[in-house]
C-alpha cells in the first residue's frame, strides 16, 4: 500500500463525488487508523469504525451478515461508510445528497476506489 | 428555669433546669464535702436544756424569788459559720454579682435539655449551619420524599431525569404495520418495531427471531451514542445498514419511544420510492401511536 496513492484516491473521489462531498476518512479495517482524508477529525475514523463491528456484530447475531456499506443520516448530512478488507472509507454527504444516488453510484465508486488504493 | 441556647447551632431554644447549671466557683453546696462532717471529726452533742419550771406557791406568803438552777457552761460546738444556712438565692445574687457564670449550658444540662430521655445527644462534627445552601440541597436531591406520591404536582428540575410514562396504542400500532407492509409491497423481508426504553418487540411482520427486536435496538442505541465522540453531528431519522444478499435494513430511531426495523430486498424496492413514502408514512404512524401521560 502506496501512502501517496491514497491522496490521489481521495482526490478522485473528490472530484467524483462533487460539490455534496464535504469530508472524507480513509483507515485501515485492521487497525483503525487513519490514513487520508479531509474535513474530519482524527478520532472519526475509528469511532466509526467500531460502530461498524457493532453492525457486524449485530447482524450476525440477527442471522444475517453485514454487507460493506452503510449509512447514517445525521442533522445535516449523510454520512457513508464502507469497509473493504484493507481499507474503510467514510465520506460526510451534505443533506440534499439523493440516497438513491449514493446507493447506486457513490458506495460502488467508493468500493472501487479502496479495492484500487489497497493494491 | 432559664432560657438558653444550646450548643446545637440550631435556632432552637431549650428549657434548661438552672438547678443543673455549673454551680459558682468558690460557692459552697450544702451537701458539698466541706459542709458535711466527716466520720473522724469529732462530734459533740449538746445537751438539751431543761425547760424552766414554776411552782405554784401559796397565797399570802412571801413570794420568794424562783431559784434559778445554774446555767451550764456552755460546751464549745461547731462554727456557727459552718453550719449556717446560706440562702441559694442569695448566693446566685452573689454569684451573679461576681459576673463569672457560663455564659452556655454545661454538657450535663444539654443532655438533659435533648429531645430524647435516654439516646445521648452526639453534637455534630462541625457545629454550626450547613455548608451547603438549601437551594443546593434540594437541587441535589429533589424536593423530598413526600412529593413522590404526588407526581403531577412535583415541580420538575433541569437536572432531573424525567421518566416518560407513554400509552402506546398497539391497535394503531398493528394497522400501521399492516399500512407499511403494503406501502412496501413484496420487497419487505420483515419489519419489527420495539420498546425504545426496554427493547422488547411490540409488534412485527414477517419472520422475525424474537431476539432481533433487542439486537436492532441495542445496536441503534450504540451508534447514537457514539456519534458525538466521533465528532460527527447527531443522528436523526433512520440509519441504513446494507446486509448481505442485497437486503437493506432500515432503522428508524427518532420516536423516541419507539424504534423498527425494515428490512427490504433491494432487487425489489426501489431505495428512493422507500425513503420518499413507505418509511416516512411509517414514522409518523409510530409516532401517533404512542401518547405521553
Amino acid at each position: 500500500m502506496v501512502l501517496a496513492a491514497l491522496d490521489v484516491t481521495v482526490e478522485a473521489l473528490r472530484q467524483r463525488v462533487g460539490d455534496s462531498l464535504v469530508a472524507l476518512d480513509i483507515w485501515e479495517s485492521g487497525s483503525a487508523l487513519s490514513l487520508a482524508g479531509f474535513g474530519m477529525t482524527p478520532a472519526t475514523g475509528p469511532m466509526l469504525h467500531r460502530v461498524t463491528e457493532d453492525l457486524r456484530q449485530t447482524a450476525t447475531l440477527a442471522g444475517s451478515s453485514l454487507d460493506d456499506y452503510h449509512v447514517l443520516t445525521v442533522t445535516g448530512g449523510v454520512v457513508v461508510v464502507v469497509t473493504r478488507a484493507h481499507l474503510s472509507g467514510a465520506l460526510l454527504l451534505s443533506a440534499d445528497a439523493d440516497l438513491g444516488w449514493v446507493l447506486t453510484d457513490v458506495i460502488p465508486q467508493v468500493r472501487a476506489a479502496l479495492d484500487a488504493a489497497s493494491v | 428555669m432559664a432560657l438558653f441556647r444550646d450548643r446545637r447551632a440550631f435556632p432552637r431554644w431549650s428549657f434548661i433546669d438552672s438547678r443543673t447549671l455549673a454551680r459558682p466557683r468558690r460557692a459552697k453546696d450544702e451537701n458539698s464535702a466541706e459542709s458535711v462532717p466527716t466520720p473522724d471529726e469529732p462530734m459533740v452533742e449538746v445537751a438539751p436544756q431543761p425547760e424552766p419550771t414554776v411552782e405554784a406557791t401559796r397565797a399570802g406568803e412571801p413570794i420568794a424569788a424562783p431559784e434559778v438552777e445554774a446555767i451550764p457552761e456552755p460546751v464549745p460546738a461547731r462554727p456557727a459559720a459552718d453550719v449556717a444556712h446560706v440562702s441559694w438565692i442569695e448566693e446566685r445574687r452573689a454569684w451573679f454579682a461576681t459576673g463569672d457564670w457560663p455564659t452556655e449550658a454545661s454538657e450535663e444540662a444539654v443532655q438533659l435539655a435533648a429531645t430524647h430521655p435516654e439516646r445521648p445527644y452526639t453534637p455534630p462534627l462541625h457545629p454550626g449551619l450547613p455548608t451547603d445552601s438549601p437551594a443546593e440541597v434540594r437541587a441535589r436531591h429533589g424536593r423530598g420524599f413526600a412529593s413522590l406520591t404526588r407526581r403531577h404536582r412535583r415541580r420538575r428540575h433541569g437536572h432531573e431525569q424525567v421518566q416518560r410514562r407513554t400509552d402506546i396504542d398497539l391497535a394503531a400500532l398493528e394497522a400501521a404495520l399492516d399500512s407499511a407492509a403494503s406501502t412496501v409491497g413484496d420487497g419487505l423481508v420483515d419489519l419489527v418495531v420495539w420498546h425504545a426504553t426496554t427493547g422488547l418487540a411490540l409488534a412485527s411482520r414477517g419472520h422475525v427471531a424474537p431476539e432481533h427486536a433487542s439486537l436492532w435496538h441495542g445496536a441503534t442505541r450504540e451508534v447514537r451514542a457514539t456519534l458525538p465522540y466521533a465528532d460527527l453531528p447527531d443522528a436523526v431519522s433512520y440509519h441504513l445498514v446494507g446486509l448481505a444478499d442485497r437486503r437493506l435494513a432500515v432503522l428508524l430511531h427518532a420516536n423516541p419511544d419507539l424504534g423498527a426495523c425494515v428490512t427490504v430486498d433491494l432487487d425489489r424496492v426501489a431505495v428512493n420510492a422507500l425513503l420518499a413514502t413507505a418509511v416516512p408514512q411509517l414514522s409518523h404512524a409510530l409516532a401517533a401511536t404512542s401518547r405521553e401521560y
